[in-house]
């Protein structure tokens, strides 16, 4: 690589040709072409990534500590899984029995203790590089890096909806990428906007598609940018988007069967939510379904897992929720033979407290959290690393946050370690910083 | 900036009569065993960067390669030094190896295409080679001090290609040092092409030219940056052939004499409607009216074009819309404001107070000081007393105008802005349009400024702080007590304050103020020097000893206020210079490096020149500009300016803002009594709208780009085209019920003898009003009337639909689809 390329220009350069759109028919026109021809004719990478917002108790999901005193061990008893040796919380039965494909993460360290998704969602601090627009989240760099899928089909999808505790619904910033590069949020006028409205359905959007071609004389050499030539594209998209009502379908889940609807199912009622995000089970079936229809990223929140008080009956209730959608998603992905494609991880912003407070709950911990992964073409069946005995920190093998979202980088065909973006000053930064992806999947 | 002393020194004549420089580094080291021991500084760092050794992929990597880390780009002497002479690599031994100069691995490695990661950089004969070994062989001595480069010398300053053949050109550098010796330094700088489509230069510093335009080759060494214009002209059109211009203003002349140059002809003056729809959305944001276009082409006045621009300047939408692009400017966002309970007033209260400025067309520095020397309280008000006159900003009933105030300390206050290296970069984008981050960390590639002159330009900033100043503190503690909010949380505490504020009582508040260095010198030290703490320094200019300032930030507003600054005048030029037309004379417009010269160096010094004689007048400088005719020409290129993008022969389409998108639809849909209620009070319109991401169009600001105020880059806010917003025109519900509901279709159907209370007409009257209403849709949304062809269609149209209102649904939402109208041409 050349120290002295003219970053800032060719940077800029980049940046406008890519902006605004949430990814989505953020490119140039030769990109628009691109993604048209290369969709539907190969399977693509993507990444569904469960942010269990407020910060789940790691010593009571996926490494429980029985020989610890009472205080801190808890309610919850270990539980076999599929693989010999590896052992979880017996309120989760389902992932148990397909343990074999999944890994459990049981040390994740370096949680900068924010209540927030910015970690989980990019691997870096909110506060990092904030004056220029912060870290891109791995959604928005995917967007960047990656294009589109399918043209009518946004890349980087956000299903949380706005929760009163902001920070926990936040899909995953484009950060110093810009708005263009931001999630996709079907809610509200963005997904309203995709169906035809009833001023224009059927063939009243014909006749004014022929009306438009007969007036819009605007000389497309007015530009050799290629500007006018992309808003004709965009345009000729924007009529495939309301006729071909991909997406619309892809979030409609009356299309999906009663039987995998059931397998998934509602979550309901959603408790303990005050102000964090339902037990949603129906939005990773939504996920699923979005995967299919070409997007590459989903995030979303799953539950409010911020247990100062009644820890274990929240776990009881989020945990066998989570337990029953995580294994029928994983299940689902495999059954359509996508788990080597999809990612899916479940993950909070920092763990809990060893010791149980007077409330029967567990404060902040962020010296050491938790992370359940599958699919991706990882290597299935494992449990990296350990806490101590009473569950306070990295016993062996710490895994850091970002190595883990090297890894997410890693499946979604990305290389975390090759490919600095260039931020507004011109500067090439880094999707992880130091990190490898983990070795062990 | 570097190049024009290097430009004044030269006419001079104080450069001129100094020696021949010293020949270059190649040939006096061309043989080995030389007695002359190289500089560090001069000689052996340039080296490493033209190497390549210290890029960023390199040993320039912050962890270094094989164990050994350089300054990346260079620039930190002492610690290369020590790199190169001290620190152990990985192989455990250290690079210079003074015993045994010969088996030193800064020779032996580079050599070695197999053993060195980084491949072969030199051969074991070559000059390189020999410069090593003896800066080695001569004790391998550092830099004491460093010296100053004075100047970098390009020969030749500028290549013109007259032939157009693919002539090659030798770049000779010389650098210029303090102490007036100069050197030949071709052979240790390095060199970049700003566009390799129109020449090519090799490491040698060779130029061909490959292609047709106007572009600079810039040379590199120590941290001097020098661009050389190369012109080739794009046609046949130059010299005699040239046709003859008139340049109407001073603008135009300048403009010319680069166009003739470049055989770029430029075109025509766009017509009048053209001219009042492009300079009523850049000037006011805000498409003509109907009968504003009527009128102005039936007006016949020679100076029609002058009195429209002095018309809109002084209209209320110019103020709004240009507090909305001054608080992008400015970093005015609401999430970032200090006071949590008070977020959006205190955004509302900075676009108020920008309002306020730009509507009495207050001087620019002015505005600027009021941002850049905020202080809670002036000298001599009490912390009481300034309670008092916050809280009365934040009161329901009848709050005290905040714009009166003279500055605004929520630029300082805000949470985006608390460290002095976040000061630095925002101060630095916003006034003097610089991108210094790079040097926050190492030497910036493309520019003059080195870590040392980041860190000491931020010691300006270091003691401006948000929080309770010495004599607050008992006030605020017997405030909270009274209040009895001594012990609550946070929230609860922040919930009693707002309540409070609401009735219009005192709340107590933290406040901007600047705590003074104090003088480190002990009485008994014999060292008058300050320390480089107690010092500041501008950038490219003066240090200040700041234990003699109260506010050092005020050294740095006369600073910029200079007539001799670079920056200040020339960003804010540039700046708006980009707003009309699309692209800045320095492109982008906020990267005011020097490895980024402007395209017309004669045309921004004219203007800056000029912007400071007019007391920084800012509507001068907006009228100086629109009145122009390189402002005013069509769009239509001819045979020599199609390609022309940065000399401004021709005008390039360019897609509405989003506040100016939103608020054309609005206009073109409503009824005549809405669309007056519209004009009467441009703040309920989107391009006065002070929230970024807030409102009823929340939706359609963020698809059509509007910035978040998140990021210190120009480029924030976008204008390209998507396909979200392809699918917002078409389809958007929002957009749909206004073409129905907001009242001119309706309007219009009854003018055509439709709808409840329309009056029966002759065939003969339905025809002349349905061309009179088709004529008002084109001049609603592209502001100009039909073509005969266009208007045939459209008739066609309406007689074919089921109904008249329908019909004209149609139309309407027909034309806010053409590219015609999202675009401003």
């Amino acid at each position: 690589m050349s120290s002295l390329l003219p970053v800032s220009m060719s940077r800029r350069h980049a940046l406008r040709i890519g902006a605004l759109g949430f990814g989505f028919g953020t490119l140039g026109l030769p990109n628009i072409l691109r993604a048209e021809s290369a969709s539907g004719t190969k399977r693509h990478k993507a990444l569904i990534n469960v942010f269990l917002g407020g910060g789940p108790p790691h010593q009571d999901l996926w490494e429980l500590r029985p020989d610890a005193p009472a205080e801190i061990r808890g309610e919850f008893n270990p539980i076999d899984t599929k693989v010999p040796g590896i052992r979880i919380c017996e309120v989760f039965p389902q992932l148990a029995r397909i343990m074999d494909k999944c890994v459990a993460v049981r040390a994740v360290v370096g949680s900068v203790g924010a209540h927030d998704a910015y970690q989980c969602n990019s691997g870096f601090s909110s506060r990092d590089l904030a004056i220029v627009g912060g870290r891109p989240s791995v959604g928005s760099v995917t967007a960047k890096v990656l294009g589109p899928v399918d043209r009518a089909v946004p890349p980087f999808v956000g299903l949380a909806t706005p929760t009163s505790h902001l920070p926990w619904s936040d899909a995953g910033a484009p950060g110093f990428l810009g708005g263009a590069m931001a999630a996709f949020k079907p809610e509200g006028d963005g997904m309203a906007d995709m169906s035809p409205c009833v001023e224009v359905q059927g063939t009243r959007l014909t006749d004014r598609r022929a009306l438009l071609t007969t007036l819009d004389s605007f000389k497309r050499e007015a530009d050799l940018k290629g500007k006018m030539s992309a808003m004709d594209a965009f345009a000729s998209s924007a009529f495939d988007v309301l006729t071909s009502s991909k997406l619309v379908d892809a979030l409609d889940l009356s299309k999906e069967s009663p039987e995998t609807r059931s397998r998934y199912g509602t979550g309901k009622p959603f408790n303990y939510q005050y102000d964090g995000g339902p037990t949603s089970n129906e939005q990773l079936l939504i996920a699923r379904r979005l995967i299919e229809a070409g997007v590459r990223c989903v995030s979303l929140t799953y539950g409010r897992w911020d247990s100062h008080g009644q820890n274990f009956q929240l776990v009881r209730d989020h945990g066998s929720k989570l337990d029953q959608c995580l294994s029928a998603l994983i299940e689902d992905l495999d059954q359509r033979g996508m788990l080597d494609d999809v990612t899916v991880i479940a993950w909070g912003e920092f763990g809990r407290t060893p010791r149980i407070n007077p409330q029967a709950g567990r404060d902040h911990w962020p010296q050491v959290s938790c992370a359940f992964m599958a699919g991706g073409g990882m290597r299935g069946g494992q449990a990296i690393g350990s806490t101590n005995r009473l569950g306070e920190h990295a016993e062996t093998r710490p895994t850091h946050f970002q190595e883990i979202i090297a890894t997410l980088y890693r499946n979604l065909g990305i290389d975390p370690n090759s490919k600095p973006i260039v931020d507004p000053a011109g500067r090439p930064q880094p999707l992880v910083e130091n990190y490898q992806p983990m070795i062990e999947v | 900036m570097k190049h024009f002393v290097a430009a004044t020194l030269v006419l001079g004549g104080t450069v001129a009569c100094a020696a021949d420089p010293q020949t270059p580094a190649s040939q006096r080291y061309s043989q080995a065993e030389q007695s002359e021991t190289p500089d560090f500084q001069k000689h052996v760092m340039p080296l490493l960067g033209k190497l390549g050794c210290n890029g960023r992929a390199c040993h320039g990597s912050f962890q270094g390669r094989g164990g050994f880390r350089l300054s990346l780009f260079g620039y930190d002497p002492p610690a290369d030094h020590a790199a190169l002479t001290k620190t152990a690599t990985a192989s455990g031994k250290t690079l210079v190896n003074l015993e045994k100069p010969d088996e030193s691995p800064f020779l032996t490695v580079p050599v070695d295409a197999d053993g060195h990661e980084g491949g072969k950089r030199f051969e074991p004969t070559s000059w390189e080679r020999h410069l090593i070994a003896a800066w080695i062989k001569g004790g391998a001595p550092t830099t004491p001090k460093l010296r100053q480069l004075k100047q970098l010398e390009l020969q030749p300053a500028e290549i013109v290609s007259t032939s157009g053949s693919k002539a090659t050109t030798q770049l000779r550098v010389i650098a210029h040092w303090e102490d007036g010796s100069t050197e030949d330094v071709t052979c240790l700088s390095r060199f970049q092409t700003n566009n390799e489509s129109i020449v090519e230069v090799d490491r040698n510093g060779s130029v061909k030219i490959v292609g047709k335009g106007d572009t600079h080759v810039v040379a590199f060494y120590d941290n001097g940056v020098t661009p050389v214009p190369v012109v080739v002209p794009v046609s046949d059109k130059v010299g005699d052939k040239y046709p003859q211009l008139v340049n109407r203003t001073p603008i135009d002349s300048l403009i010319a004499e680069k166009l003739q140059k470049l055989g770029i002809v430029p075109s025509e003056v766009a017509s009048d409607a053209e001219f009042l729809r492009r300079v009523s959305l850049d000037v006011i944001g805000t498409l003509p009216k109907p009968d504003e276009v009527e009128a102005f082409l039936a007006d016949n006045a020679a100076d029609k074009r002058a009195k429209k621009i002095d018309e809109l300047l002084d209209r209320p939408e110019y103020a709004a819309w240009w507090a909305t692009k001054f608080s992008d400017l400015t970093g005015n966002n609401p999430r970032q404001m200090s006071e949590q309970n008070f977020r959006a007033e205190q955004s509302r209260q900075w676009y108020d107070w920008l309002h306020r400025r730009l509507k009495e067309n207050a001087p620019y520095d002015e505005l600027v000081a009021g941002l850049l020397t905020s202080v809670g309280r002036e000298e001599g008000t009490s912390y009481d007393d300034y309670l008092t006159e916050m809280s009365a900003y934040y009161r329901k009933n009848e709050p005290t105008d905040f714009s009166a105030r003279k500055s605004v300390p929520h630029y300082w206050s805000r949470t985006s802005f608390r460290t002095a290296e976040d000061r630095v970069v925002g101060i630095s984008y916003a006034f003097m349009g610089l991108r210094i981050q790079c040097a926050q960390c190492h030497k910036h590639p493309f520019d003059q400024w080195t870590k040392t002159d980041f860190e000491q330009f931020s010691n300006f900033f270091k003691g401006v702080q948000y929080g309770l100043n010495r004599d607050a503190r008992d006030v605020h503690e017997q405030m909270l007590k009274d209040l009895d909010l001594k012990g609550k949380n946070g929230n609860d505490q922040r919930k009693v304050i707002a309540d409070l504020a609401k009735k219009g009582e005192k709340i107590p508040l933290r406040e901007v103020f600047v705590t003074q260095v104090a003088q480190t010198k002990r009485p008994n030290s014999k060292d008058a020097q300050p320390s480089p703490q107690t010092t500041a320094k501008l950038l490219g200019a003066e240090s200040i000893d700041l234990t003699q300032t109260k506010d050092p930030r005020l050294a740095v507003m006369d600073w910029l206020r200079r007539p001799e600054n670079p920056y200040f005048a020339r960003a804010m030029v540039n700046r708006l210079w980009a707003h009309y037309f699309g692209t800045g004379i320095i492109e982008p417009a906020d990267d005011l490096n020097l490895a980024n010269p402007p395209s017309n160096r004669e045309l921004l010094d004219h203007l800056a020149r000029e912007f400071i004689a007019h007391k920084f007048d800012l509507k001068w400088l907006h009228r100086e500009i629109v009145n122009s005719d390189a402002y005013q020409r069509s769009w239509k290129p001819n045979d020599t300016n199609q390609l022309d993008h940065r000399h401004f022969s021709r005008a390039w389409p360019r897609r509405l803002a989003a506040e100016v998108t939103y608020d054309a639809v609005v206009q073109a849909t409503s009824s005549p009594t809405r669309l007056a209620k519209l004009v009467a009070d441009p703040t309920s319109r989107a391009i006065g709208h002070a929230s970024v991401t807030n409102g009823a169009n929340a939706y359609a600001m963020r698809v059509f780009g509007k910035p978040e105020r998140l990021q210190t880059c120009d480029c924030e806010r976008s204008n390209e085209p998507t396909l979200l917003q392809s699918v917002y025109l078409l389809n958007d519900q929002d957009l749909l019920t206004a073409i129905e509901s907001g009242g001119w279709t309706l309007e219009a159907a009854k003018r055509l003898g439709e709808g409840k209370g329309a009056k029966p007409m002759s065939d003969e009257a339905l025809g002349a009003e349905t061309e009179s209403v088709i004529r008002e849709a084109y001049e609603r949304t592209v502001s100009r009337p039909p073509s005969a062809h266009e208007l045939a269609d459209c008739k066609e149209h309406l007689a074919s639909a089921a109904s008249k209102a329908e019909g004209l649904r149609d139309l309407l939402w027909a034309l806010l689809n053409t590219k015609e109208f999202v675009v401003n041409h």
